[in-house]
């Protein structure tokens, strides 16, 4: 364990300057440009509404992204399955909250996703572990499709309105009004991502999740159970997801697709983000939020039509200056 | 010309595919059932039938174009449903606005709509050259996002038409010439002649890019999947070799954008392709076999028929029929089942219970299982699982390159087999063969 801790603890030094100063520039350069833009027309309302709305989009992206980079971080695979994990999830809250109150309904339905990722890691992703990686991405695609089917099946296909563990009124800081569930989504975020970094930074079974994505071989010569461990990323991963599917089930309602779009600028976020970095996918998720809450109200050349697109123009010219994300560590080792 | 007993029913098949005779047999057959049997002879080809084999086969040419980036070199792309919907818009706006104020016939419509993927490609493939895994599969995805966006763009609204999109107007009917031999009632010959126009292109494109990956190319492309470091030693110009894997696999993915367009949708919109059928193309390369032709061609297939089947399966009744004479059907002891689970054994779990979703619903779950199923116990698609049936490779020599975490490893491996000479000295492998000295003079007592 010891030659693993020297390892992981050398990569796990701080950022250089020179880093830090490159990945501020790029995350704050394309933000820069779009403020004095939508500061040209002197409407400083606006703007703040705009970067409000922005960081509470942003907030709900983030959180899923956490979910995204905690699987990749202990597994190595990038799971399209997640958004619908917690869509599913989202909705055996829904048939607990016709029982019990939200304080008793929320670590039920977290305690109901950890088990569902956990089997769902034994039964089916263990079979692919060895085989191609595109392999296990077409099984994460056949998960995504058996729960949209299913809570299609079972649920029907009504939008349902979902309750908030937080106020339901707004607040007002200056001239601009946020929700209080903005708010408090916002808070989750920032929280879970960091319990999530002290649990990969500063425990035993952090560091041994890390190993194992890493290096499989090695960290079971040193003693690392990788099945448990990988069994263990998953029904954490999941957990997270379900956290963020009710969060974000109050806003949209909850349907048996209210997770697509979420989750494909989730997946933007945690790229940009870094795909091995918490903090990374907090980043880049209110990154893209605010990026495109601010190009959608540029008038000229109707941006605000494409804002969508200046977004992922914003993402991919970051991945192609750092290939590995704002704070990513290191690049994706396969392909 | 029967099955020797100590030899593998693929070895009978290579050493039949040896003999001239039968290889003429065989290509006369196939193309008889390609160009007479699929398409006219009515048993098997009523209208929608005839229509599906187009769709599939508009398919198979993307899916091929994306095998070559993908399973060849290792590029992955969720992009290409972006760059099909550039070629149909390219070719849509080269047939009814034109390229420089010439209006273009339709067959150089779809060769312009090449040219303008394969550019697409190229601007795509540089900045690609950096990025691997996800972080390549998201900056394509953005691709696949944007397109449809860009051509809902107000500022470009009057060359494509805003969200309604163009309308082609095109005629799909045969040129004189070809009326007697296409034949049938006027719907059944523009089907007819709509599979004509996508199926041959489609075997073209897939002899070309059969032949293409056992050319120079191709073994680059597979080097540099490999391994780049080792490909950039032996010389190869990795940069230059993945642009062109993105340049033809986006030429390609355009072509049958276009050619899709042209068969079936009289009118192109920009929710014509959306991501979920950049899903469908992944899908389809990984099912039928990654790193191989035939392969693409038989997962468009699983994807061009899997609904159809799995509502046969979800169906009250199970009708066996052939073409449009139906012969007899059963009550389907599925359906039975799931009615079961639905009404009498669902667990409720709300107490008003508001309107569920039908048995039709299911057909997602059983889908996705199959990917799964598929993935579990075929990890090389129908096309590593038909090799293996076929004995091409005993299962053990199957087994050890299970871990090398490449399919293409797997196919490869016949290139790897030592060459022997007429001495039966090793050359080396039929990719990599030793310079061949001269062979020393036989002595008088070994001529022949």
């Amino acid at each position: 364990m010891s030659v693993l801790v020297d390892r992981i603890s050398q990569r796990a030094q701080l950022f250089k300057p020179t880093e830090v100063i490159s990945w501020l520039a790029l995350a704050f350069g394309p933000l820069l440009l779009l403020s004095v833009a939508v500061l040209a027309e002197d409407d400083w309302d606006l703007y703040s509404q705009q970067v409000a709305a922005g960081l509470a989009t942003g907030s709900l992206y983030a959180i899923i992204a956490l979910a995204l980079v905690l699987i990749y971080r202990s597994t190595d695979i990038v799971n399209f399955g997640q958004g619908e994990m917690a869509m599913i999830c989202t909705f055996f809250a829904w048939s607990f909250l016709t029982r019990m109150d939200l304080v008793f309904a929320i670590p039920l339905t977290l305690f109901v996703a950890f088990m569902m990722g956990a089997i769902i890691e034994i039964v089916v992703i263990r079979r692919v572990e060895n085989a191609p990686v595109l392999n296990a991405v077409i099984v994460t695609l056949g998960l995504f499709v058996i729960f949209n089917g299913m809570a299609r099946w079972i649920y029907g296909p009504i939008p349902r309105p979902f309750p908030t563990p937080f106020d339901e009124g707004n607040v007002d800081i200056g001239s601009i009004t946020v929700a209080w569930h903005s708010v408090g989504v916002f808070a989750t975020a920032l929280c879970v991502s960091l319990l999530l970094f002290l649990f990969f930074q500063k425990t035993k079974l952090g560091l041994a999740v890390r190993a194992t994505a890493q290096n499989p071989v090695a960290a079971r010569l040193v003693g690392v159970r990788v099945n448990r461990m990988l069994t263990l990323g998953w029904g954490m991963s999941s957990m997270v997801g379900a956290l963020a599917g009710m969060l974000v089930a109050h806003i949209l309602q909850l349907d048996f697709n209210f997770m697509l779009t979420v989750l494909i600028f989730a997946f933007a976020a945690a790229v940009l983000g870094g795909l091995d970095s918490p903090a990374g996918a907090i980043l880049g998720g209110l990154l893209i939020g605010v990026v495109e809450n601010l190009a959608g109200a540029l008038e000229f050349y109707d941006i605000g039509q494409i804002k969508t697109v200046v977004a992922f123009l914003a993402i991919v010219t970051v991945l192609v200056i750092r290939p590995s994300g704002l704070l990513g560590r290191h690049g994706a080792r396969r392909v | 010309m029967l099955r020797q007993p100590d030899e593998s029913w693929g070895e009978w098949a290579r050493r039949l595919h040896r003999n001239d005779t039968v290889r003429a047999i065989v290509t006369i057959v196939g193309l008889a059932i390609f160009i007479y049997i699929l398409p006219q002879w009515s048993l098997f080809s009523p209208i929608f039938r005839i229509t599906q084999l187009t769709n599939l086969a508009g398919l198979a040419i993307i899916a091929i174009g994306l095998n070559l980036l993908t399973g060849y070199n290792g590029q992955i792309s969720l992009g290409h449903s972006g760059i099909a919907l550039a070629g149909a818009y390219a070719m849509g706006i080269a047939i009814t606005i034109g390229i420089a104020g010439v209006e273009l016939h339709p067959i150089l419509a779809v060769l312009f709509a090449g040219a303008v993927g394969a550019a697409i490609g190229i601007l795509i493939g540089i900045p690609a050259l950096r990025l691997t895994g996800p972080y390549l599969a998201i900056a394509t995805l953005a691709l696949a996002i944007a397109m449809p966006i860009i051509l809902k763009w107000n500022q470009i609204s009057d060359v494509t038409g805003g969200a309604t999109g163009i309308q082609l107007g095109i005629n799909s009917l045969p040129p004189e010439f070809l009326e007697d031999f296409v034949g049938g009632t006027p719907e059944e010959q523009a089907a007819r002649w709509r599979y004509y126009v996508v199926a041959f292109p489609a075997l073209i494109m897939g002899i070309i890019a059969w032949n293409l990956t056992r050319t120079r190319i191709g073994r680059a492309w597979v080097a540099i999947r490999d391994s780049e470091v080792g490909a950039q030693q032996m010389g190869i110009n990795v940069g230059f070799y993945k642009t062109l894997a993105f340049s033809i696999s986006s030429a390609y993915a355009a072509i049958g954008g276009a050619l899709i367009t042209y068969s079936n949708l009289s009118f192109i919109s920009p929710e014509s392709f959306t991501l979920l059928d950049s899903i469908a193309y992944l899908t389809a390369i990984v099912v039928g076999g990654l790193a191989t032709v035939p392969g693409a061609a038989l997962g468009a297939a699983f994807i061009t028929f899997q609904e159809e089947i799995i509502d046969w399966t979800l169906a009250d009744e199970w009708t066996f029929a052939i073409g449009s004479h139906m012969l007899f059907a059963i009550p389907s002891p599925l359906s039975y089942i799931f009615g079961l689970i639905q009404n009498e054994w669902r667990w409720e779990p709300w107490p008003n219970p508001e309107p569920a979703g039908n048995i039709q619903d299911l057909r997602l779950p059983i889908y996705g299982l199959i990917l799964i199923l598929v993935m579990t116990f075929m990890p090389y698609g129908f096309w590593g699982f038909f090799k293996r049936i076929a004995g091409w490779r005993p299962w053990k020599e199957y087994g050890r390159y299970r871990e090398s975490g490449s399919a293409g490893a797997y196919f490869d491996q016949r290139l790897r087999q030592p060459v022997l000479d007429r001495l039966g000295r090793n050359r080396g492998t039929w990719s990599a063969q030793t310079p061949v000295s001269p062979d020393p003079p036989l002595r008088p007592e070994e001529e022949p």
